[in-house]
């Protein structure tokens, strides 16, 4: 279908009605929450070749929902509750219905945003969209051009998401920009932050590239957990940078946690101004193309995809699916090494969960931790991840990495090795719950 | 959680010493009402009290996980939800997952989430500032605004009940402390015309007028005020008020003010009464929705008061208990129960007493 007959076939409304959002509307029990935030994966198809991919997008999954599976996955969201449902891909903007689906979102009565990389994101799509009804788009830029342009793995990708967010907001849509702090990009924020506020954008959210997908085979870019301390000097430097040119900073679930930084960055996002835990599968719910349902947008796999919409109802999958409950009953038995004897290891349960199972093969252990790398730098301590396997190469799958705890001095580091090594520990297909074995 | 004044760091509602940077809490738990009066009293209200911190030595241990340093857990059990809409009331302090009733130590991350709090995912950005979402758009103790703004609380979805906080301009000519003020649509839109660090405050909804009441400074771990003066932190957190501290046996409070207790300071304060002409017995929800020489307990200690969760019931003194009609307007109690423990009374209210069924 070609834009310009979807928007034909829109229907003519003079006002869509009033969108619910991800905020909670209404009570919902621990067994049974209200999935308020749907991230639905619309198409793995893509106009860029991202190194850091989680998805390992590229071409359309196989098996990709058709427009008729997809409108009733919709309905079916409204059903049990989503307030807001982000598309993303691939590039959710190459699925020929995808202005349909938009309209769709919006007439259900759920707010319908997008996160995207915007290279083909042209002024007439935008249009279409608008008048589609899109609630607001995150833009995802990656450091200045030379970083994002290598990561993204397409010249020209850094001036076009600069064009697509210039256009965005000639058509007057609400924008934000979230950037993937790495080693490429962990210099890049402060002037990324002023060319984003020249551009207009006072949303900015940050987050560390995760270990999952084409990231994981990239162990060069991802940060060590010991560069921690002196990323949060850095994203101090930023803060101060955000506050005078009115730019608010939104730290992603991976960007943590409790360190001496944690109240400034989330004091507008968090009441108390504090993490409070991996939501996925609690509030937030992952959708697949070809409708696999699971609990984080950002895993994948058999231990956490816990059903298909051609299989059963949505509502089925998320109230019963059992790789849908773990962060619903997981306690601090289900953590291990040093997030086990963490001082807040009841309220973090060791932050994002996409960034802790892909790393060491199961939850419960995060060594991409301010607090943390903060502790034992006290003691002249550091941790190190060091590749132990690489990933089959499917969308959201991982490698396996070990965790190596030795001494910031060199001298020391040199003479005397390791302090301690942790070695990735069986996945939740094996042992569901608990903190696993370690499998090296 | 809380914040410590001292470091930054956030650390267990229960700590009375950070174990980041030993900075030492000044408990409010000594000068908290006694027994089951306790716990059905400041289920209205806060768990969070003041803090006064002095500075020493920073540790560099890891404190151990999930532990209070010292002293007893935070007691409170709520007989009901405090959230919802009124003229004055309270909500969970931010920080404070305990003042929710929730165990700091409970094994329900449920329990930690709020309806306000916004997550951004991996794939799900976060909010554009134009697409709502912000809650707490400024830090009303600071005062974060831009030149021209101040920071105030106000209710974002056009209700009565202050859940957010806002920049809103400073009127050309503010009216200052105490001096009358005016709001903008109500007294719940953020908007008047009292400088900034003030709020227009005790607004008539009629003619949309109040006075300038002076906001707390300091933060939210070690809120400050004047002299004669106490910390209210409510409205979620949006709403931080200096109200005069006051002695409900004194009726020292301004016309149409009652004296209420205060959970921040365990102490009471003058609050603009919501319910004047409420009499022993009358159903109550907010802490302020009794008559001035009343205040709202759980419906189990105010005599007759059957089918509500909360009344009201008179303010007596201990000191004049065995005198006859002491608690004759209260129909059905027995006695005049001290409302402090014994020792732990802050000066001069050491016999304040409410006429209720003496339990505890």
């Amino acid at each position: 279908m070609r834009l310009s007959e979807a928007r034909a076939r829109l229907p003519v409304l003079g006002q869509l009605p009033p969108a619910r959002t991800r905020h909670l509307g209404e009570e919902w029990s621990a067994d049974a929450p209200t999935p308020r935030l749907a991230v639905w994966e619309i198409t793995l198809a893509c106009d860029q070749a991202c190194i850091h991919c989680g998805s390992r997008a590229g071409d359309a999954r196989s098996g990709e929902l058709d427009t008729d599976e997809a409108l009733d996955l919709i309905a079916q969201m409204k059903e049990i509750g989503v307030g807001e449902v982000v598309l993303v891909g691939g590039e959710a903007y190459l699925r020929n219905d995808f202005i349909l689906l938009v309209r769709a979102i919006r007439e259900a009565g759920m707010s319908c945003t997008m996160t995207t990389g915007g290279r083909t994101l042209t002024r007439k799509r935008i249009d279409a969209m608008v008048e589609a009804g899109i609630s607001a788009v995150n833009l995802s830029i990656d450091g200045m051009q030379a970083a994002h342009d290598h990561l993204r793995g397409v010249e020209g990708s850094w001036d076009a998401a600069f064009r697509a967010l210039a256009h965005l907001r000639e058509a007057g849509v609400g924008v934000s920009v979230n950037t993937q702090i790495n080693r490429l990009t962990r210099n890049d924020l402060v002037p990324l932050l002023h060319r984003i506020a020249d551009a207009g954008v006072r949303s900015w959210q940050l987050q560390i590239t995760a270990p999952f997908g084409n990231a994981g085979d990239h162990p060069e870019i991802l940060l060590q957990p010991y560069m921690f301390p002196e990323l949060f000097e850095e994203l101090e430097r930023v803060a101060d940078a955000a506050d005078l040119r009115g730019v608010r900073l939104w730290p992603a679930n991976n960007l943590g946690y409790f360190g001496p930084l944690e109240a400034r960055l989330r004091r507008h996002q968090k009441r108390g101004a504090h993490y409070k835990g991996c939501g996925a599968g609690r509030y937030a719910l992952g959708i697949e193309a070809n409708g696999a349902i699971k609990g984080c947008p950002s895993l994948g796999g058999a231990a956490n995809i816990g059903g298909t919409i051609r299989d059963h109802s949505l509502r089925q999958i998320w109230h019963n699916a059992q790789q849908l409950q773990y962060t619903r009953h997981r306690t601090t038995r289900e953590l291990w090494g040093r997030c086990g004897d963490c001082y807040y290891a009841d309220i973090c349960r060791a932050g994002c969960t996409a960034t802790a199972e892909p790393l060491l093969g199961r939850p419960g252990n995060n060594p991409f931790c301010h607090h943390r790398a903060h502790t034992l730098a006290a003691k002249g301590l550091r941790e190190r991840i060091e590749q132990v396997e690489r990933g089959p190469g499917l969308p959201f799958d991982h490698g396996l990495y070990r965790v190596i705890t030795e001494w910031i001095d060199p001298q020391r580091r040199a003479s005397e090795g390791p302090v301690h090594v942790e070695e990735p520990r069986t996945t939740r297909l094996v042992d569901p719950m608990g903190p696993g074995r370690a499998v090296c | 959680m809380k914040l410590c004044g001292g470091c930054e760091r956030h650390i267990m509602a229960t700590e009375l010493r950070c174990p980041f940077c030993q900075t030492a809490f000044e408990t409010t738990q000594p000068r908290r009402p006694a027994g089951t009066f306790q716990i059905l009293m400041w289920g209205l209200t806060f768990a969070l009290g003041t803090t006064a911190c002095g500075t020493v030595a920073p540790t560099e241990e890891e404190p151990m996980a999930g532990s209070g340093s010292s002293g007893t857990p935070t007691v409170l059990t709520t007989t009901a939800s405090s959230s919802g809409s009124g003229p004055l009331t309270s909500g969970p302090t931010p920080g404070d997952e305990s003042s929710t009733g929730t165990d700091a130590t409970a094994e329900d991350t449920n329990a930690l989430d709020d309806s306000n709090d916004q997550g951004c995912s991996f794939y799900a950005g976060c909010p554009p500032d134009d697409w709502g979402g912000l809650d707490f758009e400024c830090d009303v103790f600071a005062q974060d605004c831009p030149e021209g703004e101040k920071c105030m609380p106000w209710a974002n979805d056009g209700g009565d009940y202050w859940n957010a906080t806002r920049c809103s301009p400073i009127a050309d000519e503010p009216a200052q402390v105490e001096e009358p003020c005016s709001v903008e649509g109500s007294g719940f839109s953020g908007i008047d015309d009292c400088d900034v660090g003030l709020m227009c405050f005790g607004v008539d909804p009629k003619t949309n007028q109040g006075h300038c009441e002076d906001m707390c400074t300091g933060n939210e771990a070690s809120p400050m005020c004047g002299e004669g003066e106490s910390c209210s932190i409510s409205g979620d957190g949006s709403l931080v008020l200096c109200l005069d501290t006051c002695n409900p046996l004194a009726g020292d409070c301004a016309e149409g003010e009652g004296c209420y207790p205060d959970e921040q300071s365990a102490l009471f304060v003058c609050m603009p009464s919501s319910a004047p002409e409420a009499v022993h017995g009358t159903e109550c929800e907010y802490i302020n929705g009794c008559g001035p020489g009343q205040a709202c307990f759980d419906a189990l200690l105010v005599g007759p008061c059957e089918g509500a969760l909360r009344c009201c019931a008179e303010v007596c003194s201990v000191a004049n208990d065995e005198e006859e009609g002491v608690c004759a307007a209260a129909a059905g109690t027995k006695s005049c129960v001290k409302f402090y423990e014994d020792g732990l009374e802050p000066p001069g209210l050491e016999d304040v007493g409410y006429c209720i069924e003496g339990v505890g």
